[in-house]
């Protein structure tokens, strides 16, 4: 078979093959497929060539959509603030830091920062500490109150605790039987006097005591004499200056 | 595709692609599904079976993430196809690199086209298939785009990165050698 000579028509063989030439070309196509076998045969093979297209697989759009970047004004708009002023109808502002014109707001935050990283911050700080000072001294002030006033009038011992006006501490502590008697832990509490003035000793007696108190070292040795002191007064206005927990203790170390 | 077809296609993709830059998804999806069928039955003609989805996705992704520099001197889909075969080509070096990698070589396309289409085609799709392997690369790319796509010779010239006259030379060369093969 002889080859055609007319390349216009050979170049539109393709489309027509595929069904998809203008109708005028189409028209002379047909006309010279009828003088020219050879044209005709690659027509027919052209249209083989079309039917033997590889089977396309499906093809997941969604996949691939979901795959693709944003777009650019969706990129763009993501980073910006929107800032909503006071009038709603008015379109919102939209700031950039970086940009030169939002200079204000980002000079607002600076100046916002660097207060925080100057003297405010440590102004605030030391105000800070000053308080709390002040609160645990005032904590640490009332609790010592209320110490010295339960040493006062509780004091110091499971045994029936002598105050001055002779009544029994434990006495008017409700559920008293209850709860573990108070431990001793001052020795001697400044307001704990002694129940009996010195003016009411006579001098012999004075006299006596500060022997006693001279030799005295600080420690018990033998065990008191409950015969050695002299009484003062009333006998039942005991000691209760000293902490032992002990009413005989507290006897001897202000017999001796 | 006439050249009224073709003007229709390129405003229609040039539309869709206006859309989506302005931030309408749905334009994307028109476009994928306008052209994802083309790609991967480009990619099986160049020989790709393997990971055919991936490599359509991948076309994609890259033609849309430089949608910017697209110029519509030539077709939108001329473009897609000149990047899917970009990306076929470095995925044919890194395969190389892979001694244990068993790569389907153009060559082997016959092979592949039978065994993946034979109960789908007919005899003679099959035959036609089969030729069209015997092909060497560059015509068997050029006689797909001209005649299974119906791109024209400027078109595939830029796809494969020949010249419009060259394009034209592997067409009836490849036209005239699967005659011979079909009448052997």
């Amino acid at each position: 078979m002889s080859e055609c000579l007319n390349l216009d028509v050979q170049d539109l063989l393709p489309e027509f093959a595929a069904g998809v030439l203008p109708a005028s070309d189409r028209v002379m196509v047909e006309v010279h497929l009828s003088s020219c076998p050879a044209c005709a045969e690659d027509v027919r093979l052209l249209e083989a060539v079309r039917r033997a297209r590889p089977v396309v697989p499906h093809i997941d759009v969604a996949a691939i959509v979901a795959a693709l970047p944003a777009p650019p004004s969706v990129v763009q708009e993501v980073p910006t603030l929107r800032v909503i002023t006071g009038n709603p109808s008015a379109p919102p502002s939209v700031v950039r830091p970086s940009r030169r014109q939002d200079a204000p707001a980002a000079a607002s935050s600076r100046a916002t920062r660097s207060w925080f990283r100057g003297p405010g911050l440590r102004v605030a700080a030391m105000l800070t500490v000053v308080a709390l000072g002040g609160l645990s001294l005032e904590i640490a002030r009332r609790g010592q109150s209320a110490l010295s006033d339960a040493t006062d009038s509780v004091v110091l011992s499971d045994a029936p605790m002598i105050v001055a006006d002779g009544s029994d501490v434990n006495a008017s502590r409700p559920y008293a039987d209850d709860v573990t008697p108070i431990v001793p832990v001052v020795a001697v509490a400044p307001s704990v006097l002694p129940v009996q003035e010195l003016s009411e000793y006579t001098d012999e007696e004075l006299a006596l005591l500060l022997a006693r108190l001279e030799a005295w070292d600080g420690a018990p040795t033998v065990e008191p004499d409950a015969g050695a002191l002299p009484p003062a007064g009333d006998s039942s206005r005991g000691d209760t200056t000293r902490g032992s927990g002990d009413s005989n203790e507290a006897s001897a170390g202000v017999a001796r | 595709m006439t050249e009224a077809e073709r003007a229709t296609d390129a405003a229609l993709d040039q539309t869709l692609i206006e859309r989506w830059q302005a931030g309408d998804q749905r334009a994307a999806t028109a476009i994928v599904e306008r052209h994802a069928p083309a790609l991967a039955r480009f990619a099986l003609s160049l020989g790709v079976r393997e990971e055919l989805d991936e490599l359509v996705q991948d076309t994609f992704v890259r033609a849309f993430g430089a949608l910017d520099s697209f110029r519509a001197d030539s077709s939108l889909r001329t473009w897609l196809f000149t990047i899917e075969r970009r990306l076929v080509l470095d995925r044919r070096r890194a395969a190389r690199r892979q001694p244990d990698h068993v790569e389907v070589m153009p060559e082997d396309a016959a092979t592949s086209f039978h065994a993946l289409d034979a109960l789908e085609a007919d005899e003679t799709a099959t035959r036609v298939q089969q030729a069209m392997a015997r092909l060497s690369p560059m015509q068997r790319d050029v006689f797909t785009l001209r005649v299974q796509e119906g791109r024209a010779y400027k078109e595939i010239a830029e796809v494969l990165g020949t010249t419009e006259g060259a394009a034209r030379v592997h067409y009836h060369n490849a036209l005239r050698a699967v005659k011979e093969w079909l009448n052997e």
